[in-house]
């Protein structure tokens, strides 16, 4: 018997036969993300029910020096959630998708991670006067599960201009550690205390280390997270940005944006969408509004909730006036005129406003989504266009044509989210040339723009430590911590290349 | 060895609809209350096992397949086949044909379709759901797939006091398709019986072909058999043919579904309609009036007429004038499968139960007592899960209580 059958063999006496599988269309089906060509074929997909059974699991990798990635459902773009290179075990978080309590007195909801933030945020508008989490997870949030949101500090979901990034609401974690211990992290470390509130005061914020870490230092298994009344009151507009002699419309709509960022205003999201955006949703009769419309150029909508009327019409004043000396357009109040912030907040676009840019089929997609000062916006659309010129032949050849672009949308307190990357029509036997391509365009970003990626996955992990981007410093102080809570290097091995440096 | 990409005959034709799923998994657990879907899939939701029992693991799969990664086997048939072919999944793709999303790169995905193509690749690659098998092989012999004397079809019209047409020797103006469920079953031979008397009371002239009903092929479609499908296929083309027969009306939704879109031209010319759809549409303009029987319902929407055909009003128009109708949490084009379609009843009879036992309880739900459908087969799971629950619900096609709301 090789060691991966006396692997499997423990881990089915850990989680029974329901629960782990060594079949191989099964291992194949968690080769990839949502990411198009970076696979890597795991030898054993298991899906616990409980953090005593990850920590047992965790044990027995430790034991065989099998290498274990966490994942949840697997919907990040840049390879976070599946193995680099063949081999090892996918621990598939899924089973655990229970909310575990609602603490309406102090607005907390503590989950199981392997709950999805669309399931959760239905589950909670149901409850009492009707909650949600305010930052509802990132754009895949119909299904993305709250651990893999934590796990990469996502946005994108909507109410990120209001609440911030999902992981500002989090307030504790269980954790199995990778050689198997289960903590609390925050208030509930302190073993008097039953319910968790916040997440400081027990020393450093331990639970820091585990948020937006790719799964490198540990595997959430609960989460506590702030919730929020469902806002009473809303409000929406939508703004063509034509260019003028001076200003490009991203360099116009990140001046407004910049000023709205400023002022105390109930923004709950906005975005700016590129005129390439624009030209390319109107002409594939994408967002009809906009092709009513006939809207040319970039456009900004926002979004405003308030618990009054009055509060919101207030704030909306405050909001359009900024709007309206920047000489922007206003469009119609309803969605078929064009406003597709009403269209986002009330008819679910949270979930569904970058479904297009996910691509499938012929077109392959490299993600390239970056956290970045609202300032700086128009410098993205300067390198984008510089990147494609020089790549356009690269990308004939592929067989097709291809660009890069972006939506930018408001994250609290003070920055956006440049949501997109670049794509090119390909087929699956360009697989090596692309992913150089992909490569190529994340390091241009790291290098010129000084880009602080959205996901930490393979790829971006690995562009960042290849562009020299982390100080000598910072990138031992990473391996440090890594060593210290994974010493056989089995949890996650090969992100940012840390296990190979032990 | 033979090519992978050679065996694929079927899916290659499903080749673009194949490849074009970008993975984002929105197919597993979506909740969007504004379209009323709470889970986007019936099988995961019960099982919430591995990714390829969901959509998006068999599209994965269909890759691996395409890619020369992956060869076809019996473990893959194991997987692909456990699922009921609902149509759900492609409610919540934004790459699919729905109308769901405003935001859509293709509309290329095709997943009942392509998974079905994949099922006939594997069928003829010698990897089949062995207890499929007999089932296939008994429609083409026997004429039905529950392995019965066809004669027995004709068994429910002893329970009638009129004489039905015999299609094989006498002209009508509609063919009653009866299906072999409603036909073979004797808990469900009432929905052919209820069927007959309202057209009977309404004066539909109608006949049946009784023994000599051949089987629509549906199980055989679902199941990855086709040659068993063309074979009855053909079969009962020639047979309407020969017989000019201009309707068929069907009281199964299974049948339905085959003949309208399964068939396709090879029954050119000929109406089919759902019994709902006729009687509905029959009422409405006779002006029949219908009784309100003051009892409290809730409708299972087949995935076979609703999902697939798109009638989701017919039946509520009429329950909302018999009875009084309360949804149940997911409807129309949100329904939760019964779990009984695509072969999973026969072939994976656990986890088809476990589905009706979701379906149950969420009817349970709504206060109902009546638990109403429009497919025999949906009838039959349903009623099974009902009666291990011990459930206070009483299960019945929407014909019956039609039948009572015209006496």
């Amino acid at each position: 018997m090789n060691e991966i059958q006396n692997v499997y063999e423990k881990l089915e006496n850990i989680v029974g036969t329901k629960y782990v599988s060594d079949s191989e269309p099964v291992c194949y089906s968690y080769s990839m993300n949502c990411d198009y060509t970076l696979q890597g074929i795991p030898d054993i997909v298991v899906k616990p029910k409980t953090p005593e059974e990850i920590s047992e699991i965790l044990k027995v990798a430790n034991e065989y020096n099998t290498k274990i990635i966490p994942r949840g459902n697997g919907a990040d773009l840049t390879g976070g959630a599946k193995p680099i290179g063949d081999g090892g075990i996918v621990l598939d978080v899924t089973m655990m998708n229970k909310i575990l309590d609602i603490d309406e007195k102090n607005r907390i909801v503590t989950v199981e991670v392997g709950i999805s933030w669309s399931e959760l945020c239905e589950q909670l508008s149901r409850i009492g006067v009707g909650y949600y989490t305010g930052s509802t997870g990132p754009a895949s949030g119909f299904s993305a599960t709250i651990g893999g949101g934590l796990s990469n500090n996502t946005v994108g979901g909507g109410g990120a201009a209001m609440y911030g990034a999902v992981t500002e609401q989090c307030v504790g974690l269980e954790v199995v550690l990778p050689t198997g211990e289960i903590m609390y992290t925050g208030a509930k470390a302190n073993s008097f205390r039953d319910k968790p509130f916040t997440r400081f005061g027990l020393g450093a914020d331990y639970t820091g280390i585990f948020l937006g870490d790719v799964g490198l230092h540990g595997i959430k298994t609960k989460a506590s997270l702030n919730i929020y009344h469902l806002p009473e009151y809303a409000g929406y507009a939508t703004y063509q940005i034509k260019k003028t002699k001076e200003k490009i419309p991203a360099e116009r709509a990140a001046e407004v944006m910049t000023k709205w960022q400023h002022q105390r205003l109930a923004l709950h999201d906005f975005f700016y969408y590129s005129p390439a955006r624009v030209s390319g949703l109107t002409s594939r009769g994408i967002a009809k509004g906009l092709v009513n419309a006939k809207v040319r150029g970039g456009t900004l909508f926002y979004t405003a909730v308030g618990d009054t009327q009055q509060q919101l019409d207030h704030d909306i004043e405050r909001i359009e006036k900024i709007a309206e000396e920047a000489e922007f357009i206003k469009l119609g109040e309803t969605v078929e005129e064009g406003n597709i912030g009403k269209w986002f907040y009330e008819e679910d676009g949270r979930w569904q406003w970058s479904n297009d840019s996910w691509m499938g089929g012929n077109l392959f997609g490299m993600g390239g989504c970056v956290k970045s000062p609202t300032y700086q916006l128009p410098d993205y659309r300067r390198t984008y266009d510089e990147w494609v010129k020089r790549n356009f032949p690269k990308m004939m050849e592929m067989g097709g044509g291809g660009g890069a672009d972006f939506v930018a949308f408001g994250v609290y307190p003070s920055y956006i989210d440049v949501a997109g990357g670049a794509a090119v029509i390909s087929t699956i036997k360009e697989r090596k040339a692309q992913i150089e391509l992909w490569k190529d365009f994340l390091i241009t970003q790291i290098k010129e723009l000084g880009a602080v990626h959205y996901w930490m996955g393979e790829i971006i992990g690995r562009s960042l430590v290849d562009s020299g981007a982390l100080s000598e410093e910072y990138y031992n102080f990473m391996i440090t911590i890594k060593k210290a809570l994974d010493p056989k290097g089995i949890l996650s091995p090969g992100k940012f290349y840390l296990t190979d440096k032990y | 060895m033979v090519e992978t990409k050679e065996q694929l005959k079927n899916l290659s034709k499903f080749e673009e609809a194949a490849l074009a799923c970008a993975q984002c998994g929105q197919c597993r657990v979506a909740n969007w209350p504004s379209k009323g879907i709470f889970y986007s899939c019936p099988v995961y939701k019960v099982n919430r096992s591995f990714e390829p029992y969901n959509a998006r693991g068999k599209n994965l799969i269909m890759k691996g397949l395409f890619w020369g990664h992956l060869q076809l086997s019996q473990d893959i048939s194991d997987l692909i086949f456990q699922c009921t072919l609902c149509g759900l999944c492609e409610e919540i793709c934004f790459n699919s044909q729905n109308e769901n999303f405003n935001f859509t790169l293709h509309n290329i995905m095709d997943h009942v379709n392509t998974f079905e193509a994949l099922r006939a690749d594997l069928v003829e690659a010698g990897f089949p759901v062995e207890s499929q098998v007999p089932m296939n092989k008994a429609m083409v012999e026997l004429l039905n797939p529950y392995e019965q004397d066809n004669k027995a079809k004709l068994n429910w019209t002893k329970e009638l006091d009129f004489k039905v047409k015999d299609a094989n020797t006498e002209d009508a103006e509609t063919l009653y398709f009866v299906g072999c469920t409603s036909a073979l079953t004797p808990q469900i031979k009432r929905v052919a019986i209820a069927t007959a008397k309202i057209f009977n009371k309404l004066g539909v002239d109608f006949s049946v072909f009784g023994e000599h009903e051949v089987c629509c092929g549906s199980v055989g479609m679902r199941t990855g058999d086709r040659k068993s499908f063309g074979e009855v296929a053909e079969q009962n083309a020639k047979l309407f043919k020969e017989r000019g027969t201009k309707r068929i009306v069907t009281s199964c939704a299974g049948c339905y579904r085959t003949f309208k879109k399964d068939y396709g031209e090879n029954l050119e010319g000929i109406e089919i309609l759902h019994s709902v759809e006729f009687l509905n549409n029959l009422i409405n303009e006779k002006g029949v009036e219908l009784k309100n029987l003051d009892i409290k319902t809730t409708y299972h929407d087949p995935c076979h007429i609703g999902r697939h055909m798109g009638l989701y009003e017919e039946p509520r128009e009429l329950l909302g004038k018999i009875s009084n109708l309360t949804e149940m949490k997911t409807n129309r084009a949100g329904a939760m499968c019964c779990g009984a379609g695509g072969g999973v009843k026969k072939g994976f009879p656990e986890l088809s139960m476990e589905m009706a036992r979701g379906r149950v309880k969420e009817a349970g739900e709504t206060g109902a007592e009546y638990l109403v459908s429009t497919c025999p087969f949906c009838w039959r799971n349903l009623s099974d899960a009902i009666e291990e629950l011990n459930s206070n619900l009483k299960m019945v096609d929407l014909v019956e209580l039609l039948l009572d709301a015209l006496s």
